[in-house]
């Protein structure tokens, strides 16, 4: 029997079914949400005006319950390209201190300027940051150095910019396990051996002549025995940060032993004797929360002794786990103590909080930015203003909403399917856009500078009318994350004032074999 | 009531870049419909079926492509020409120049739209001199029809066909729809006779075409889908974001992703020319069942192993001309062979190292082959999962995007493979390890319990089929909306 007919009754029956369904279906999702999805008509009808999405500024769960905002400065936070310190001045720079060594610093003067870059998995591999820091070190002086290493991390094998190898046995506390007493470096991780034999290399690319320091980081314990061309010393490790020289000239390696039962590794830092060095700090996974188990003294002792200058916080992707959340009040409560904290022990470091980046998530077969992104972004800056620290719109800044998905879907990638991550050409690109917004910040104080006017202004941002917050809020903020024992050191320095640029270098002009006690 | 903008339904029959037509679009429903229905309408004239068939398939091409469909229907009458001249010359050195400028001109387009910039940035590795990648779009299906002009010129030159007489048909053979964005790779002697035939469809044919439709839209559209979205595709994008473990599960998934995506492919193409009176013969038989390298070559993409095994390796020789030649034909065919699936170093390598297996596949048969230890259950078992896992390794080639990242992929499975947080790990991926099991559980279904449901479907009543179509829009429709599984970056 020929069945040419019932393939066109079949196909017909079926499309016919599908189309009646389709037109009624208002009613017919009632009980079939899905339908939606196979909806024939629902390309080609007029399209309502939709009553959906979240209007950036009057929107935001947070605003509601934090307390209603003063739009004028705030709204600052939504330019892009530029790092913002919410007030009217568009002629002063965002950072100030940090500009002004980087002028001294282009001046020619002997000047180094540290750098700690925290973030998750989208910097890990030194990704971003490895561009970042190529970017600056070429544009202020050619100094290289990759800056801080762990001993070992779950990124280890992927970094090209330093390899470590590292034999032994090494157990190592992190954020997320923490077997010893002592306290977690930045990096969230301290490590632990009798029998530690590393051989590091540097392999960011450096003129022939170059010197580049080899320092080993550690905390505080009973001492630590390092064995360096056969000889072996004991060094006291009595201060939270210490670190000791292991290698300087113009190798770009290091190698020795070190043993060290109870006091904890932090890793090692290669570096130029000027210039600027560049710290990773990727964490898998985190918000910037966990910062909190960073330990007061630490942060209060290098502050003192000026170790770092500019602290950025990159995190945010890792609060979008679920496509429709748009409520972050809880990383307000639970950041806002971290940034506190340090903000109060490191008076003597500028800090620069990004916003996240863009992240997409599959809303009914279809990849598109996080619904609830505007509202996080806006939690973010208000943590910003909040802490007096400027903000950088790093989602808006590398082209805002769909830029994950048309750089994932693109035919050369320049971010992964996961629409999280950038690829390498991605983190190239971006790493380019936040280097430039950087250099638009010091070309401001560079003006400033010509014309004679400071640059380090005293807080143009007076009590800020968000700070009077419902009480009710501070007391659960204070519940959830209040620094248990640690109280900031007094204060005695104004961190209005300028820094001196030259303790830290005659602090590193040590001998090798000599604990560096800073 | 219904409120339909008529500017949209203007839009919908234009070509749309952003969405190019698939069978899974809600308008090839209403292409399907209006197809069918001529189709049927001129079923009494063959002539004016194929007219209708043609003018449907260049329709579909301008829908998934735009303006490339000029480029099938130039090198539809370049070929129809060219054929003709082949057949008509006397003269074989004649012949064979015409060929060669078949060959010439069809490698050149194809060459042109696919390698350019590949060759482009090896020059600009290897020289001195830099040239700036050109922005070439790469016309849907070119591949394929590239392959099916040149096996009919071949041919032609060999004097095993005809050439056809109407460019309508030839036209017809090189844009037939359902198999136009990924094959098969049809042969014209093969193809262009059934359009003469009346349009007869068998109750065998129906059912069988109806199967294939069904479990070619599940493989693809619900199992392949899930598993790249949920898992394999951003694993292989960043496998150092990933432990061995979860790099390993992902290659077994992505294993289950490329024959779902691409057998379900076929089985839709082939079942939709089933209920058009047309044959094209099966393109997957259970792959990864295979007991040797050689054996998984004739279970997969067998419309291109074959077309290679025709056109390519007996072309250089084959093995007539001893082991040496013979062992290094088939490592260039298959190199060749990786080469087409796309412009990059990885799948060069994939081609290689199918080659190397299959060089190797043949040693261990001279050497071994007839040595029995164990059971032939056994060794038929050792033997599929020996051949699997090679298989599965060189897909890591074949889905990363660069080297860089297939050696990345390597070392985590071989340096960072840790079961810690396993259990994390079954817990947010669970939903994506039944799918890759269910994956792997219609692959060992033995091939007689198709043909067992095909012969029973046949005496079901149309409702039966009715039913069974709703069912897989309904659950089309679910997936479509199943919560993404996001990526928990495991650490420690």
């Amino acid at each position: 029997m020929n069945n040419s007919r019932k393939v066109v009754i079949l196909i017909l029956v079926v499309t016919i079914i599908q189309l009646s369904l389709s037109v009624f279906s208002n009613q017919f999702i009632a009980y079939y949400p899905y339908f939606k999805n196979v909806n024939l008509l629902s390309d080609i009808l007029v399209k309502e005006k939709s009553k959906k999405g979240f209007p950036k500024k009057k929107h935001s769960s947070t605003a509601n319950s934090i307390g209603d905002l003063p739009m004028n400065d705030f709204d600052a936070y939504e330019k892009k390209g530029t790092l913002v310190r919410f007030n009217a001045d568009t002629v002063s720079p965002a950072l100030q201190k940090f500009n002004e060594k980087l002028i001294a610093l282009s001046e020619g003067k002997n000047v180094k300027i540290r750098i700690a870059w925290f973030g998750d998995s989208q910097i890990e591999g030194d990704f971003i940051t490895q561009d970042i820091r190529e970017l600056l070190q070429n544009y202020f002086g050619q100094q290289k150095g990759v800056g801080y290493v762990p001993i070992t991390s779950v990124s280890s094998d992927f970094r090209k910019t330093a390899k470590v190898f590292a034999t032994g046995d090494v157990s190592a506390d992190n954020f997320k396990k923490q077997d010893h007493n002592a306290g977690l470096f930045f990096s969230g991780y301290s490590f632990y051996s009798n029998n530690l034999d590393i051989d590091f290399r540097d392999n960011v690319k450096k003129g022939s002549t170059q010197i580049t320091q080899k320092w080993l980081l550690y905390g505080k314990g009973d001492s630590i025995s390092v064995k360096i061309n056969d000889s072996v010393r004991k060094y006291p490790a009595n201060k939270e940060f210490n670190r000791l020289l292991v290698g300087s000239g113009v190798s770009n390696k290091a190698k020795f032993m070190v043993s060290s039962k109870h006091t904890p590794i932090f890793g090692l830092s290669s570096e130029p004797s000027s210039g600027i060095v560049l710290d990773n700090f990727s964490f898998r996974g985190i918000s910037g929360v966990e910062l909190k188990k960073i330990n007061s003294n630490l942060l209060a002792e290098l502050s003192q002794s000026g170790y770092y200058d500019l602290i950025v916080f990159q995190y945010g992707v890792n609060l979008m786990f679920k496509p429709n959340d748009t409520n972050y009040d809880y990383y307000y409560r639970g950041m806002r103590p971290v940034l506190q904290k340090f903000k109060n022990n490191m008076p003597n470091t500028e800090f620069l909080l990004f916003s996240c980046s863009d992240r997409a998530f599959n809303y009914d077969g279809t990849w598109k930015t996080a619904i609830g992104i505007d509202s996080l972004i806006q939690t973010q800056a208000r943590l910003a203003y909040d802490n007096d620290i400027p903000f950088y719109n790093f989602y808006k800044s590398i082209g805002g909403n769909g830029t994950i998905v048309k750089w994932a879907d693109s035919t050369v990638q320049y971010a992964n399917k996961d629409y999280i991550h950038f690829n390498f050409r991605g983190a190239k690109a971006v790493a380019k856009t936040i280097y430039t917004a950087i250099i638009n910040d010091y070309n401001k104080a560079l003006k400033l500078k010509k014309a004679n006017k400071p640059i380090v202004t005293q807080k143009t941002v007076a009590p800020k009318p968000m700070e009077a917050k419902p009480v009710v809020k501070e007391t659960i903020t204070k519940k959830i994350d209040t620094p248990k024992t640690d109280k900031p050191k007094p204060d005695t320095s104004k961190p209005s004032e300028v820094k001196s640029t030259t303790p830290k270098e005659t602090i590193q002009k040590t001998t090798v074999k000599k604990a560096d006690s800073l | 009531m219904i409120n339909i903008d008529w500017n949209s339904v203007l839009n919908q029959l234009l070509y749309d870049a952003h969405a190019p037509l698939l069978f899974n679009n809600g308008f090839f429903v209403y292409f399907l419909v209006a197809f069918i229905l001529c189709y049927y309408l001129f079923r009494k004239n063959y002539k004016h079926r194929a007219v209708v068939l043609t003018l449907f398939s260049l329709y579909f091409f301008y829908k998934a492509s735009g303006a490339f469909v000029g480029i099938v229907i130039i090198s539809a009458f370049f070929n129809y020409g060219i054929s003709n001249l082949i057949f008509k010359a006397k003269k074989k050195g004649v012949k064979g120049f015409f060929l060669f400028c078949s060959v010439v001109v069809n490698l050149g387009v194809l060459f042109y739209f696919k390698y350019t910039n590949f060759f482009i940035d090896l020059i600009n590795n290897f020289s001195v001199l830099k040239f700036d990648p050109l922005h070439i779009l790469l016309p849907i299906g070119i591949s394929f029809f590239t392959f099916e002009n040149l096996s009919y010129t071949i041919d032609v030159y060999r004097g095993e066909i005809e050439p056809e007489k109407g460019i309508v048909n030839y036209l017809l053979f090189l844009s037939f729809f359902p198999k136009l964005v990924m094959g098969p790779i049809v042969r014209a002697k093969d193809f262009i006779p059934q359009l003469k035939k009346e349009y007869f469809v068998s109750d065998s044919d129906f059912s069988r075409g109806f199967y294939l439709i069904v479990t070619g839209l599940i493989k693809k559209l619900i199992i392949s889908d899930y598993i790249s979205v949920n898992l394999v595709n951003y694993v292989f994008d960043g496998p150092n974001l990933h432990n061995g473990m979860e790099c390993l599960v992902a290659l077994y998934g992505y294993a289950i992703v490329i024959y779902c995506d691409f057998s379900g492919y076929s089985d839709v193409a082939i079942g939709i020319s089933k209920w058009m009176g047309i044959t094209i013969p099966p393109n997957f038989m259970s792959p990864y069942q295979s007991k040797s390298v050689s054996e998984f070559w004739r279970r997969w993409h067998i419309s291109l192993s074959s077309w290679l095994r025709d056109y390519l390796y007996i072309s250089m020789g084959g093995n007539r001309k001893g082991k040496f030649r013979t062992n290094l034909n088939l490592f260039l065919t298959m190199l060749i062979g990786g080469f087409w699936h796309g412009a990059s170093w990885n799948f060069i390598i994939w081609g290689a190292l199918h080659g190397i297996g299959l060089g190797l596949n043949k040693l261990w048969t001279t050497l071994f082959g007839k040595i029995k230890i164990l059971p032939t259950v056994v060794t038929n078992f050792i033997f599929a999962v020996i051949t699997f896992h090679f298989v599965c390794f060189c897909w890591i080639f074949f889905k990363a995007s660069n080297l860089d990242t297939a050696l990345q992929f390597i070392h985590q499975i071989v340096y960072q493979f840790t079961f810690d947080g396993a259990y994390e790990y079954v817990e947010n991926y669970k939903f994506v390890i039944i799918m890759i099991a269910i994956g792997y559980l219609i692959h060992l279904i033995p091939d007689s319990f198709p043909e067992k449901v095909i012969e029973r479907q046949k005496r079901f009543p149309l409702v039966y089929y009715v039913i069974v179509m709703m069912g897989f829009i309904a659950l089309y429709s679910f997936f479509k909306s199943a919560e993404p599984v996001m990526p928990i970056y495991l650490q420690f």
